[in-house]
């Protein structure tokens, strides 16, 4: 009997080899006395395992179903921290669109602009001359930009060949709004 | 801890061996999560599993059947798992429903489908003895 005992414990001990483990499992197969004793075997360490086991769920299961709480706290972190690099990736996205948009101006803007950094001043020339076109600038300058688009606006009709003239004229009218 | 810590307390420090029974059992205790998540169980039925898991590993360890090729926590998930998916079957199985005492013995496993039927018939003599 005690020989049995052992040859079953080594067996499910993995103590025996490939092939004594093989001649095992026909014996339980043809011999059925030897069936039994493993089958009571079997029995007996599953009814221990169970003791034990319920021994420990009781203890491991002390401090807690603080547990509980833990748990849902340690698991909330780790989802978190999973999530952290696609949140930091979403921020960065926004954070350039935000400052793309915010970046581009409309081209009514650019030409203001574009105008306040080349056409605030026109030169002009030093001559006692009453030469409309001079009028012109020197209107512009003291900002009556409507007299000085009236000017301009002849000049270009009457000298069409006059680049200077159109490209002030050009020039006025933004400062005239009439662009908008 | 570690994991050659706890493999190391567990194999050499017999008086000390329920404190690295309990680390291991509180160090992948969120499983539990895991398996209600995962697998749709009840936090009792997952807790279930998880012990059951935990003393198999120990069990395992203790006896010399884990080889350390895998990390620990991965050998305890698998075992974690295979429980889980066997409480799943006792579940959804109407003949495990009627009669809820019934628990397959986990030493079964261990034998081959032609070694299992000649025993089956005896563990359930038992069962009524």
């Amino acid at each position: 009997m005690n020989n049995a005992q052992e040859y079953i414990e080594a067996y499910f001990n993995e103590q025996l080899n490939e092939a004594q483990k093989r001649q095992f499992e026909e014996q339980c197969v043809r011999d059925e006395s030897f069936a039994r004793e493993v089958a009571h075997y079997i029995t007996i360490s599953e009814g221990v395992r169970q003791k034990l086991l319920k021994q420990k769920k009781t203890q491991w299961s002390g401090d807690g179903h603080d547990s509980r709480r833990n748990i849902s706290t340690v698991s909330g972190i780790a989802t978190l921290r999973q999530w952290l690099p696609y949140m930091a990736a979403a921020c960065l996205l926004i954070a350039l669109v935000i400052f793309l948009l915010n970046r581009s101006e409309t081209p009514h803007k650019l030409a203001g602009n574009y105008v306040n950094e080349n056409f605030m001043q026109l030169s002009q020339t030093m001559s006692a001359s009453g030469d409309s076109l001079q009028l012109g600038i020197a209107a512009y300058n003291d900002k009556d930009y409507g007299k000085a688009l009236l000017t301009f606006q002849k000049i270009a009709q009457s000298h069409p060949d006059s680049i200077n003239a159109k490209k002030i004229y050009w020039a006025c009218l933004p400062c005239n709004k009439q662009l908008r | 801890m570690q994991d050659s810590e706890i493999i190391s307390g567990l194999l050499n420090n017999y008086k000390n061996r329920a404190y690295f029974e309990k680390e291991l059992y509180m160090q992948y205790q969120y499983f539990i999560q895991e398996g209600c998540r995962k697998y749709r169980l009840s936090y009792e039925d997952s807790f279930s599993a998880y012990s059951d898991a935990v003393l198999s590993a120990i069990l395992n360890i203790i006896n010399g059947r884990f080889d350390q090729r895998f990390l620990l926590k991965t050998y305890l998930f698998h075992i974690f798992h295979n429980k889980s998916v066997d409480l799943i079957r006792k579940l959804t199985n109407n003949k495990q429903k009627v009669n809820n005492s019934t628990v397959t013995p986990e030493l079964l496993s261990h034998l081959p489908e032609t070694a299992k039927m000649p025993l089956k018939s005896s563990l359930i003599l038992k069962e009524f003895q």
